[in-house]
């Protein structure tokens, strides 16, 4: 079980970071982020530790009521939250940007798992970017299924 | 058996929401779709050099027998809701495990029903759910003492009227008692009236202190057979002396005397006294010269409910206000005046009695506030069921007793009240009648002497019914005579004498029940 969602918020011009820390369940409150006064909403999902139908229903909840003549990006999200975007509808805001995002990784030869960081304009025809281990150099494996995994790509 | 040419037909689950997966008689995996890749949080490769049941860590659960078993019988096997280990993770599903032939390989098909969210939230509510009970009884209580608080500057004038007459009284029989000179005749009738004057006195403030430690008891939740004006009654008690003082008048109008309810007295009573005190408070400041409020109680026989309507003839209440009132902590008092709290209360109680408070009109010069509380077939509940149209499909020895003392009654509730008996209560035979035609009832046990028609007459149109059902005769030792003459004529069972005792009824039931299973 994760912890207490957190909600960390900077506006810079026209511009508001969010950072999103914690758990987005059932008891997650978007409440204070009604009515921010920016242009642009950057969520940041990195601290994102779990997440669940509950808290997923309340989050589509709060981004619909963000006026669509905002612009809303998504960055920076784990594994769980890409596996709930092709899930669920309206977790991605229609005509968001989903910006960047973890892919999972394998290196054979080290024998580890690891979290990269990918931008979305970098994925061609939803295959995993080549990646290198950057403890022994050797190429890594995609660890899922490519096409379900960048399946969110296409909606 | 379901049959899948090949493996690469299982791509068929690919799309589905619910885990899915297939596995070999030993657990390791032929296939599993995108759904299970994320409820196990392993990556493939990992899935693909395990067996499901490493993965699924079920602790109380033998996994590996349950598909053992679905393949042993060939059929589908549902379990009940296990708790398994997942990545670390505890988790709460329903299997639906079935054999499947992929090809000529035998297999199982595992479906998971994930509940692990639904198992979360009914642990995290039932702990909410005791605490908000608990607040509520607060709050309830709070609203009680803030009434009767409001009240008592006028209940402890109510109080000191009888003492100012106890004490004159008093002094009376001090100076008769020290008095040689009056004619003993004359101080004989001072003494007798002043003695006669100090116990109604005495009674009154008695009543008084009664009437507020009731009001102010904790109230479980029993329930009683109560006769609707006698709480009315005791309710414009606790408020008569704050009207009085005001120069309202306070007004009962009783359709129906004997009017019943199954209910709990104490929290109808903190009913009426809010919805009394919420009349006095929009009265006393209003523009009437004739300051007036009136209850009615009535029965509406075409809906089956009893009606209480408290009305005044004050300003009445804004459209606005009207639609908030009932809201929680709205109010249109000063602050430190009203809490907002009593008609969220009111019909939170009422609900529970399966009845309903509204605001039925509001004009000026009338105000009416109506409660409404469920009268099925006149006077008649059963303790567990307040809609008697639900009892008739209810398995169970159903016992019907009518008794036009509602005391009786309540007697019979409490000693069926944790049997297996199904209890139903009737202060009126004639109501009664009505309502065996739409249920068999298996006992029933009749008061001689009632209003309207007395035992012989109820039984004999049972009788005319064609309605078989046993009878007992429940009464004093001087109708003994009639149920000898009824024995036979109306096959009337036995006679209980009143007063009763909880093991004669029991031995009574237990003597119907023999007879019903030697005649079966």
């Amino acid at each position: 079980m994760g912890s207490k969602l957190r909600l960390e918020t900077q506006i810079v011009n026209d511009t508001a970071t969010i950072l999103l820390k914690g758990s987005i369940d059932e008891d997650a409150d978007f409440k204070e982020l009604n009515d921010l006064e920016a242009k642009i909403y950057e969520f940041d999902f990195e601290n994102v530790d779990t997440l669940n139908s509950c808290g997923i229903r309340g989050w589509i909840s709060f981004v619909e009521k963000i006026p669509d003549t905002k612009k809303v990006v998504y960055k920076n999200c784990p594994q769980i939250v890409i596996e709930q975007i092709s899930m669920v509808f309206g977790f991605i805001k229609e005509g968001a940007l989903i910006e960047s995002f973890y892919a999972p990784y394998f290196c054979p030869k080290c024998d580890e798992e690891k979290k990269v960081r990918l931008l979305t304009k970098d994925i061609e025809n939803q295959k995993a970017p080549k990646m290198i281990c950057k403890k022994c150099n050797d190429e890594m494996e995609f660890d899922d299924i490519e096409t379900q995994y960048f399946s969110f790509l296409n909606r | 058996m379901r049959t899948f040419e090949t493996k690469e037909k299982l791509s068929v689950f690919d799309a589905v929401f619910e885990p899915v997966t297939i596995i070999k008689d030993d657990g390791t995996f032929i296939y599993f779709n995108h759904s299970f890749r994320i409820f196990t949080q392993m990556a493939p490769r990992l899935l693909k050099e395990a067996t499901v049941f490493a993965v699924v860590n079920a602790t109380r659960f033998d996994f590996k027998n349950f598909v053992s078993e679905a393949l042993k019988n060939d059929r589908e096997m549902l379990s009940e809701e296990i708790d398994f280990i997942v990545n670390k993770e505890k988790k709460f599903a329903v299997l639906k495990v079935f054999p499947v032939l992929i090809g000529k390989e035998l297999a199982v098909q595992i479906l998971f029903n994930e509940l692990s969210v639904e198992r979360r939230l009914y642990d995290k509510y039932k702990i909410n759910m005791e605490e908000l009970k608990i607040a509520y009884k607060q709050i309830l209580n709070s609203d009680k003492l803030s009434t009767l608080g409001e009240l008592t500057a006028s209940i402890s004038h109510e109080i000191t009227n009888p003492l100012t007459v106890a004490k004159g009284n008093l002094e009376v029989l001090e100076y008769c008692l020290k008095d040689k000179t009056t004619d003993p005749e004359l101080k004989k009738q001072s003494l007798q009236s002043s003695v006669r004057n100090l116990w109604s006195s005495l009674k009154r403030i008695h009543s008084i202190i009664y009437n507020m430690r009731s009001f102010l008891h904790s109230a479980e939740d029993k329930r009683e057979y109560i006769r609707l004006a006698d709480v009315i009654d005791s309710s414009m008690e606790l408020v008569r002396s704050l009207y009085m003082e005001s120069g309202i008048k306070l007004v009962k109008n009783i359709a129906d005397i004997n009017s019943v309810g199954l209910i709990n007295r104490i929290k109808i009573e903190q009913v009426l006294v809010n919805l009394l005190k919420n009349a006095y408070d929009a009265i006393k400041g209003s523009s009437e010269k004739n300051k007036l409020v009136t209850i009615n109680l009535s029965r509406d026989q075409e809906e089956e409910k009893t009606i209480i309507d408290i009305i005044d003839n004050g300003d009445g209440i804004s459209e606005e206000n009207q639609k908030n009132i009932f809201n929680m902590f709205f109010t249109t008092k000063k602050v430190g005046e009203g809490t907002g709290l009593g008609l969220s209360i009111c019909t939170r109680i009422l609900d529970s009695h399966n009845g309903k408070l509204t605001l039925f009109s509001s004009k000026k010069g009338e105000t009416i506030f109506r409660i409404e509380l469920p009268a099925i077939e006149a006077s008649s509940y059963s303790y567990s069921e307040s809609n008697l149209n639900r009892l008739v499909n209810k398995d169970g020895f159903k016992i019907l007793v009518v008794d036009n003392e509602v005391e009786v009654l309540n007697v019979f509730n409490t000693i069926f009240k944790d049997t297996e008996y199904i209890f139903i209560g009737s202060t009126d035979p004639k109501e009664a009648l009505k309502f065996v035609d739409g249920m068999n009832v298996d006992l029933i046990i009749t008061d001689y002497e009632m209003p309207g028609l007395n035992g012989t007459e109820f039984v004999q149109k049972l009788r005319d019914k064609g309605i078989t059902t046993p009878v007992f005769y429940l009464s004093s030792g001087s109708n003994l005579s009639k149920y000898k003459y009824d024995k036979d004529s109306l096959n009337i069972s036995g006679f209980i004498v009143k007063p009763f005792s909880k093991d004669q009824i029991k031995d009574t039931i237990e003597k119907v029940l023999e007879e019903k299973r030697g005649a079966k």
